[in-house]
């Protein structure tokens, strides 16, 4: 085994170490114009694809020349057994996709972590087993793409877009979806490497495993059939939702300017104060309240993931960057020009040296920067005064609140959300005093939502309009708007609210997503945002589907579906040259995969069998036939 | 009980509507050189395919070794050498270093074998493999395919770029690993010389089937071979299916026979006018390409 895995590395070493070469080279270059450590998305964007794409596209190149009929009977026909063959194939895999992928970087962070004082630390060198781990589950699922008799299985290489996933997660999230995946690949990979390439699998497991695979692209696929049975036709009729603007749905509603929006919700209730407003919001300004849900950065988390504009507070006068480190838990100054520390930061203010910061001076959390500028924990938000060397408390919520959203300045005001209110400050004090500020109007949110994806602010003559709406405004699919007025002096109520009941499409197009994989699919967005996106309570659309309360013929439609799906599977497994126990694995398993269950089994099945009966009595008769001719004319030719 | 080291059962092969192997009976006991000889297409790669068990049969069962070909385990790979027409070895390596890999995993090697072979090839240990010819190519491959000491060796057209003197030692030694390591030796090859001179049994396959089994003199004696006068058409004599071939060459004809009793067809010749029979040997080439001839695709027979 070992001299095969040594056969496979000498194939292609010169290849990944001209690949290592060539990136290192770029990384110096790199290097030159700007800070090798600074988080921008086109290097976590680079790095990831390069890695992914790699892995895949050397899965295909090796995969495919191996397959070749002659090469793969030099291969598999050893005294050696196929598992221990692939293994030293992959193994020899995953050390070349480590040294064309992840070594270059490595040894870059390694060079400035020796050589140089970045803030170099495990969540950089983590970042750097994400990138192995991209890379090694790209090769194994592009290995099992191109391993399988079925060319259905190329759909599974859509899996790699999970692993290009760009959202910031727990790193215990990150290394259990890492490992996840490798492990899930090598299986796919090392049951599609088979001494029988033709041969479909039928270990269960592997067939399950299979349909996963498959679940997610099979689902997108199926939902884009809209397009042929509903959207195609009802825009040829001239009928299409989207050119029916007098529907009062949501997705109209929203398509409105803002100030007709506004319009709309103060006609709800036509008293006075309302006709009032009407008048003023005309020549209002608007402003949204940021849409990008906030939630402060995981201790490790990695550290390309972070988003560039949380990565340093500048000192604007020296242009010092300060970056915090996840292991001292303070803030690390730095010249960028001379490579020197200049301080630490702390809670307590600067110090010269990081022994004489205090255990409790130190950040708890891991902090988030906010343009630079801000420093903005679950519940607090700090300021820093580089000129006079202090660091001050600036606003903290109560126990029970976090912060959903980091702070935007309109109206003269510092605006940001948290999972129950929004808060205004009065921007002068934000920016200018030292001391704690208290909030000028807390506004309650409307609803139980936490995350609101369109907050909308507009100032009138005697205080704020805030106008909230969200899809799931009132519960899953139940859209709705709601305008709240604060007033200047402290006077906070609802004017008005409106549940859209009008919709776009039909409700089943709307729910089908859900409809199609009522379980897999619900499970994995019930898992993955959760996760990655929101810090504690997950929005009721990503609820499992045993917590989720939707109409009855949602559930209907969805029981429905999932026996269609296997009773379609069994009907069409009966006539297939299959064992008893894979018939009924593929039938039960399709009341749970459904839809997209059903697909992947038309696409993981060799057809050929399907046929194969009648084809076979075919040639037998036609054989009996040539037979009994040729015995005639033997018998006229005995003389 | 006979000990059969291949066994066939009804095997069908079949790729989309062309059957490869149909019905495919075949027994090979232990011991001796087999030759398989077919036109190209007849299924002899197919059927080695199948027994080494990297394709399914569409029907039919097929065993090595007295296992089926789909449940053979390592250790009995390590019993069967193969060795293809492409002489598959990977090219990025010296021929030392494959040659190592290959000692490592089969315990039963002859380095005796592997040198008297390679021996005639001008083949260096720190040579590449991409940089040897075609012929040392096969070399290194052939030797080390015998020196693996195999109970049953397959070889799909081993000497395809051999020049003579490289031919003549690969099928001494060759013999010598069939006598010696008591190996059964499958021989697929175009070149009748060498199965004239190595081969102790003849299949020969026509479209997916076996149509003859016999030693290279049995074959030769069921094939007769006439040369006679005959005046008007031969109309009488290609209609007979035991008639291979009748062709006119210098103003005489040339009837090739398979599996007819030499004096019925005389008398039946004698019957319809034909003058002159004459019974002539006839060379082991000349009686397999005439049997692979009959049935061989042609652009008239296509039409």
């Amino acid at each position: 085994m070992f001299d095969l895995f040594i056969s496979e590395f000498k194939r292609y070493r010169f290849i990944a170490i001209i690949f290592c070469t060539l990136q290192i080279l770029l990384w110096v270059l790199i290097g030159k114009m700007t800070t090798i450590v600074e988080p921008h998305d086109m290097k976590n964007m680079g790095l990831i694809f390069s890695s992914c794409f790699g892995g895949g596209i050397f899965a295909f190149a090796s995969m495919g020349l191996h397959r070749r009929k002659n090469h793969w009977t030099y291969l598999i026909h050893r005294p050696l057994a196929s598992d221990k063959i692939h293994l030293a194939l992959s193994m020899a895999g995953i050390i070349l996709l480590f040294i064309a992928f992840v070594l270059p970087f490595l040894s870059v962070l390694v060079f400035l972590d020796l050589f140089t004082s970045n803030v170099i630390e495990a969540r950089h060198y983590w970042y750097c087993f994400h990138l192995l781990a991209v890379t090694v589950s790209a090769y194994f699922i592009g290995s099992f793409a191109a391993l399988s008799p079925m060319k259905g299985t190329m759909l599974s290489l859509w899996l790699v877009t999970y692993l290009m996933n760009t959202a910031t997660a727990p790193l215990w999230f990150e290394l259990v979806a890492d490992f996840s995946f490798i492990v899930f690949g090598f299986y796919l990979a090392s049951k599609a490497f088979k001494v029988n390439l033709q041969e479909n699998s039928r270990n269960s497991v592997a067939i399950l495993c299979s349909i996963v695979a498959l679940q997610p692209v099979l689902l997108i696929l199926l939902m884009m059939f809209q397009g042929i049975y509903y959207h195609g036709p009802v825009t040829i009729l001239g009928m299409h939702p989207n050119s029916n603007t007098e529907n009062n749905n949501y997705f109209n509603f929203t398509r409105k300017e803002l100030p007709l929006q506004f319009q709309q919700l103060l006609e709800i209730n036509s008293d006075t104060t309302n006709k009032s407003l009407i008048r003023q919001i005309s020549l209002s300004k608007y402003h949204h309240v940021r849409r990008k849900n906030f939630r402060a950065p995981f201790k490790n988390q990695l550290f390309l993931k972070e988003h560039r504009r949380r990565f340093a507070l500048i000192d604007e006068n020296s242009s010092n960057l300060w970056i915090f480190s996840h292991q001292q838990g303070v803030f690390i100054g730095r010249n960028p020009n001379t490579d020197k520390v200049v301080g630490y930061l702390s809670l307590a203010g600067f110090a010269q040296q990081l022994a004489t910061i205090d255990a409790a001076d130190r950040f708890q959390t891991i902090p988030a920067i906010v343009d630079f500028r801000f420093v903005q924990t679950n519940d607090r938000i700090y300021t820093v005064d580089f000129k006079n060397k202090k660091i001050a408390l600036k606003h903290q919520l109560p126990a029970d609140e976090y912060y959903t959203k980091t702070v935007t300045f309109m109206f003269e005001r510092a605006v940001f959300q948290s999972n129950k209110a929004t808060y205004f400050i009065d921007q002068i004090d934000f920016d200018n005093k030292t001391k704690q500020v208290t909030a000028e109007h807390i506004i309650p949110h409307p609803t139980e939502i936490i995350y609101y994806d369109n907050v909308a602010i507009t100032e009138v003559l005697n205080g704020f309009l805030v106008r909230y709406n969200d899809y799931h405004f009132y519960g899953v699919d139940q859209a709705g708007s709601a305008l709240v007025y604060a007033k200047h002096d402290g006077d906070i109520k609802q004017i008005s609210s409106y549940a859209f009941t009008e919709n776009r499409v039909p409700s089943l197009l709307r729910n089908q997503p859900f409809i199609l994989s009522p379980i897999v699919m619900n499970i994995v967005d019930g898992i993955v945002p959760s996760a990655i996106k929101y810090s504690t309570q997950t929005p009721k659309q990503y609820h499992y589907f045993w917590q989720q309360q939707r109409p009855f013929h949602i559930w209907l439609f969805c029981l429905l579906a999932a026996l269609f799906s296997s009773i379609a599977t069994y009907l069409l497994v009966r006539k297939m040259p299959l064992s008893n126990s894979n018939k009924t694995l593929w039938t039960l398993a399709n009341l749970i995969f459904a839809l997209p269950g059903l697909v992947a089994f038309l696409l993981l099945t060799n057809w050929h069998h399907f046929h194969l009966k009648k084809y076979r009595q075919t040639k037998r008769n036609q054989q009996a036939e040539s037979t009994a001719e040729l015995a005639s004319v033997k018998e006229h030719a005995n003389v | 009980m006979t000990n059969y080291v291949i066994e066939t059962k009804a095997l069908t092969k079949s790729f989309g509507n062309k059957i490869a192997l149909n019905n495919f009976e075949l027994n090979i006991p232990s011991g001796g050189i087999h030759a398989f000889i077919g036109a190209n297409g007849a299924g002899k790669s197919t059927l080695f395919r199948l027994l080494l068990g990297l394709e399914s049969p569409t029907s039919g069962e097929c065993k090595i070794l007295d296992t089926p070909s789909g449940q053979l385990t390592p250790e009995l790979r390590g019993r069967i050498g193969y060795v293809n027409e492409e002489h598959t070895l990977p090219n990025w390596m010296t021929s030392a270093e494959v040659t190592t890999m290959q000692r490592n995993l089969y315990p039963q090697w002859r380095q005796d074998i592997y040198e008297s072979v390679l021996g005639n090839f001008d083949v260096q240990p720190d040579q590449k493999v991409s940089q040897l010819s075609r012929g040392e190519r096969a070399g290194l491959n052939l030797s080390m395919a015998l020196a693996q000491a195999p109970e049953v060796l397959i070889l799909d057209e081993p000497t395809l770029g051999l020049d003579v003197v490289a031919k003549q030692a690969f099928l001494e030694a060759l013999m010598y690993t069939e006598t010696d390591v008591n190996t059964t030796i499958i021989y697929c090859s175009h070149q009748m010389e060498e199965i004239e001179r190595v081969a102790e049994n003849l299949i020969i396959i026509e479209d997916g089937v076996v149509k003859y089994i016999a030693s290279p003199d049995d074959f030769c004696q069921r094939i007769n071979y006439w040369i006679c006068d005959i005046e008007g058409d031969t109309k009488f004599l290609t209609n007979l299916s035991c008639v291979l071939s009748v062709k006119l060459i210098e103003g005489q004809h040339h009837i090739i026979t398979a599996d007819q009793n030499s004096e019925h067809f005389k008398e039946y010749l004698l019957t319809q006018g034909v003058t002159n029979p004459i019974l002539a040997p006839i060379s082991l080439e000349k009686a397999i390409s005439s049997v692979l001839a009959k049935n061989h695709r042609s652009p008239n027979k296509a039409a």
